[in-house]
């Protein structure tokens, strides 16, 4: 695999990509009753927050405070928690098997690049289990808090920012994923990304309602423009910031190729070293 | 005579839900359960004398595991008795536990990121051994089972066949009185075979452990049992000595060679039939009521032979063969 | 398990042992502490064969409590109470919970995978040996993040509350009973799949709702769900009972809060034994392949 053979090649490896992507989400079809089952815990969270902004409501005026009103908080973390219960689960992934079972020498000599190949099934499971997650998340605030003012535009951002999203997570949660060359178990690692993401990324409150001197921490951390932004812009009246947003979040996959490419490339090395 | 296991029409069901495939199937589940009765043992009845060492077999599924799993109160049965050691398994399962010792091969009671030494020290601890006793004991099964160089080894490490050495040796800390094998030489090389064969034939003729084992491998009953009982379907098919087995039904060994030269013409053999052949091997079944096996293979020896081995046919034949002699043997009875 | 028999057993030991018959039982209490103790070494030993995974865990557990309180910490930095209930009392509930769940599962390390062990007959091994099945199983893993758990209520608790003597006791009772609550409604979640077949997803769905009402002050719930949390997710006694003992202690509710332990456990006992007599041993699946 030399580099101008696989810049030119580029094109074709992302119409596979693609086209895994596509294969994974229909064979997921068939788990749409346990995709369901999973989003109780979607549907416990929502009325929990519910309940909890009610309560706080009797006493203070939760609007006045955050800048936003409950039924917009709800929304706000309908998308959080889409974005975040979509991602794949943090023990035993398909690389830690793979490198632990050394079925990856077999998967190696397919004809598709095994991070490419990845990342099509990864990404592509987790648009699935994101929509669904979307859906039930909507029908359960409208609901519980019954409908707000949405953009088509900014909802439309919203989900192209997080598709985008997707791919930058992706970048990051794989190199973690290669670590299992040397480490026996990532999971305590994959909780550890995890929960950063779900705390400085503004999982369970806006920015806005957080206090000042942590809100102006996660504004300066990547962690936020995977969490935070494209929600933001969910329950927004225009798409602003999108551009922006959509900048960094590239960039914070882009920086991610460095360790994801350097482990591979000592990772393949042990492969070969211990003959597969 | 001293039975130590005595069984009676025991009988265990199990319930299965039948569901259709797909989303509609789940559904219809949900809303009405559906249920199938697998009948796994059809009400057996046999006797197991102290000292005595008995062969369980029959094809997957027959229900051996589900026998000795009801004699170690594992299962609660649907119906029927049974008493080992003069209990009720199911319920006296902790005091007969204490006498008994049961070795699954497809299941380990070892802890599988530890040395076996460390699980021996906490099985000592679950038997409640006192603790010179308990160190005697088991540096003499280190000693008798040649365990010294495994000992320091994480179990994850070990061979199936070293594992199951110290899994038996595990099973005899506390100096039970039966030995309860379900397939213990499933997925096993020949050597690791013969070795765990050996270990526990000595074992029931040194130390007078009963040994009630299963197994789908006729194999082990020829080297290990004086007793078979054959089951199928749930259902005991025979129970005798196993020199009657082998005198009525085992009476085929099969042959496979292969050879270095392609071509070459199989000597006519008597009693032998050539049940395949290919250009450079063949596979031979030999009647052993006619010939012995190693005439035969004295014969083959003239052969350019690059491989040899001799296996007995398999299970269901056997079983197949048993149900035939039966049937003829009641035709016989109803047209004298 | 006579309140005299610990004695018995020292008397036997004071007699070098030699004399006494072999079968005379030793004290239950010996027994099993040495028992627990040969156990906990082998959890351990485990564990350290995997160093790096094991400390990353640890951590991980600490970080993953420590991002709700920094939520409630956060909302409290914009709301003063909600439902009575202020900065302290939340620090008390995060405390309380995360250490009951965290000794429940340091004991008990099977405790929520025990449907999995149903279905794939993997009790077997414990039915084999003569020690009682529910405790000998529930205790012979041990989860080495779980600490993690125990450590942050115990250092959260400390920190934040700054505790009297007295509240450190009352903190102890509280996660001693919560703790037996937690093992008896894992117990009683999981031994659905003596029923269901594999009911690994339900039980893990009925935890993480317990889970989740445990750590949200029990008063904003309303209606249904408010009995619910007193009686089939008894997430009221893990965490809104033991609240209450501290802003207002009197000796009934700390005796109804052990009473209601103990009747779970006798009920998750009972459910266990019910079950163990459908017990299938991987039958289930055998047949199905």
């Amino acid at each position: 695999m030399s580099a101008s053979s696989s810049l030119l090649g580029i094109p074709r490896l992302l119409r596979k990509t693609v086209a895994v992507a596509e294969v994974t989400v229909a064979s997921q079809l068939a788990y749409v009753g346990e995709q369901l089952v999973r989003t109780i815990f979607l549907v416990l969270i929502l009325y929990t927050f519910t309940q909890l902004w009610n309560a706080t409501n009797r006493f203070q005026d939760v609007e006045a405070v955050t800048g936003l009103s409950i039924a917009q908080l709800i929304w706000y973390l309908v998308f959080t928690e889409s974005i975040l219960l979509s991602a794949p689960g943090l023990r035993g992934t398909q690389v830690d098997e793979d490198v632990k079972s050394g079925d990856l020498a077999y998967r190696l000599a397919k004809p598709i690049p095994y991070p490419f190949f990845q990342l099509g099934a990864d990404v592509g499971s987790r648009v699935f289990r994101f929509a669904i997650n979307l859906v039930v998340g909507c029908l359960v605030a409208l609901v519980v808090v019954g409908p707000i003012r949405l953009s088509p535009l900014s909802v439309a951002a919203a989900v192209g920012l997080t598709l985008t999203v997707f791919v930058a997570d992706w970048v990051w949660i794989f190199s973690i994923s290669l670590l299992s060359f040397w480490v026996e178990d990532t999971f305590g690692l994959h909780l550890l990304y995890r929960r950063l993401l779900m705390l400085l990324g503004g999982m369970l409150l806006p920015l806005e309602a957080y206090p000042e001197w942590l809100a102006a921490i996660c504004r300066k951390l990547p962690f936020a423009y995977l969490v935070y932004h494209p929600s933001r812009l969910f329950v927004q009246h225009e798409p602003s910031g999108f551009g922006h947003a959509r900048l960094m979040v590239l960039l914070i996959g882009v920086v991610g190729l460095l360790p994801l490419w350097t482990l591979y490339r000592f990772g393949l090395r042990r492969v070969s070293a211990q003959g597969g | 005579m001293n039975a130590i296991v005595e069984v009676h029409a025991l009988r265990k069901e199990f319930r299965r839900r039948v569901r259709a495939s797909g989303i509609r199937g789940v559904l219809q589940s949900f809303a009405s359960p559906r249920q199938e009765t697998v009948v796994a043992l059809g009400g057996i009845d046999f006797r197991m004398e102290a000292g005595e060492s008995l062969a369980l077999i029959g094809p997957n599924g027959a229900g051996k595991s589900t026998t000795i799993k009801t004699l170690t109160g594992i299962l609660h049965p649907t119906s029927g008795t049974a008493t080992v050691l003069g209990m009720v398994p199911w319920k006296q399962r902790t005091q007969l536990a204490l006498q008994l010792a049961t070795v699954f091969g497809q299941r380990s009671q070892l802890w599988f990121h530890l040395p076996a030494g460390e699980t021996f020290d906490l099985l000592a601890h679950i038997y409640e051994l006192p603790r010179a006793e308990y160190r005697a004991r088991r540096d003499e099964l280190i000693e008798r089972f040649d365990l010294g160089p495994l000992l320091g080894t994480s179990v994850r490490k070990l061979s199936l066949g070293q594992r199951m050495r110290c899994e038996i040796a595990a099973s005899l800390l506390h100096r039970p009185r039966i030995l309860f094998l379900d397939e213990p030489t499933i997925g096993l090389d020949v050597i690791a075979k013969q070795t765990i064969r050996e270990l526990i034939r000595e074992l029931n003729r040194n130390e007078g452990v009963s040994v009630l084992l299963t197994s789908h491998d006729a194999g082990d009953i020829e080297h290990l049992c004086k007793r078979v009982i054959v089951i199928n379907h749930g259902v005991i098919a025979f129970d005798d000595r196993v020199s009657t087995l082998r005198r009525r039904h085992l009476q085929k060994k099969v042959i496979r060679i292969r050879l270095n030269e392609s071509s070459v013409t199989l000597p006519a053999l008597a009693h032998v039939e050539v049940l395949s052949r290919s250009d450079y091997g063949a596979k031979l079944e030999v009647d052993t009521r006619e010939r012995a096996v190693a005439e035969v293979m004295a014969e083959l020896g003239t052969l350019p032979l690059a491989d040899i081995t001799i296996e007995d046919p398999p299970m269901e034949e056997i079983i197949a063969e048993i149900y035939a002699a039966r049937s003829t043997a009641a035709r016989g009875v109803s047209e004298p | 398990m006579t309140p005299d028999s610990p004695r018995t057993g020292s008397v036997r030991t004071d007699a070098r042992g030699s004399e006494s018959p072999r079968k005379q039982p030793r004290s239950r209490l010996r027994v099993w502490s040495g028992f627990a103790r040969a156990y906990a070494l082998a959890n351990l030993q485990s564990a350290l064969e995997y160093r790096v995974s094991f400390a990353t865990q640890v951590f991980a557990m600490m970080l993953n409590d420590g991002m709700w309180l920094v939520f409630w910490l956060a909302y409290f930095d914009k709301f003063q109470v909600v439902e009575g209930w202020g900065r302290a009392d939340i620090v008390t509930l995060w405390a309380v919970v995360a250490a009951s769940f965290g000794l429940a599962t340091t004991v008990c390390g099977n405790l929520f995978r025990l449907a999995g062990l149903i279905v794939r007959g993997e009790l077997d091994i414990y039915l084999a040996l003569p020690k009682p099945v529910l405790p000998h199983m529930l205790m012979s893993r041990m989860s080495v993040t779980a600490p993690g758990d125990v450590l942050f209520g115990v250092i959260g608790f400390g920190l934040l509350v700054h505790p009297t003597p007295g509240q450190w006791i009352l903190f102890l009772s509280s996660i001693l009973t919560g703790s037996i609550i937690f093992v008896a409604f894992g117990v009683v979640s999981q031994s659905l799949s003596f029923w269901l077949g594999n009911a690994e997803g339900v039980a893990e769905q009925l935890t993480n709702a317990l889970i989740n009402f445990s750590t949200y002050p029990t008063p904003i719930f309303r209606g249904v769900v408010k009995l619910a949390l007193f009686t089939l997710l008894p997430a009221g006694f893990i965490a809104y009972l033991p609240v209450q003992l501290f802003r207002e202690f009197t000796w009934l509710r700390l005796a109804a809060l052990w009473g209601v332990a103990a009747l779970a456990l006798t009920l998750a006992v009972m459910v266990f034994r019910a079950g163990l007599r459908r017990y299938e041993s991987g039958n289930l699946v055998l047949t199905r392949q």
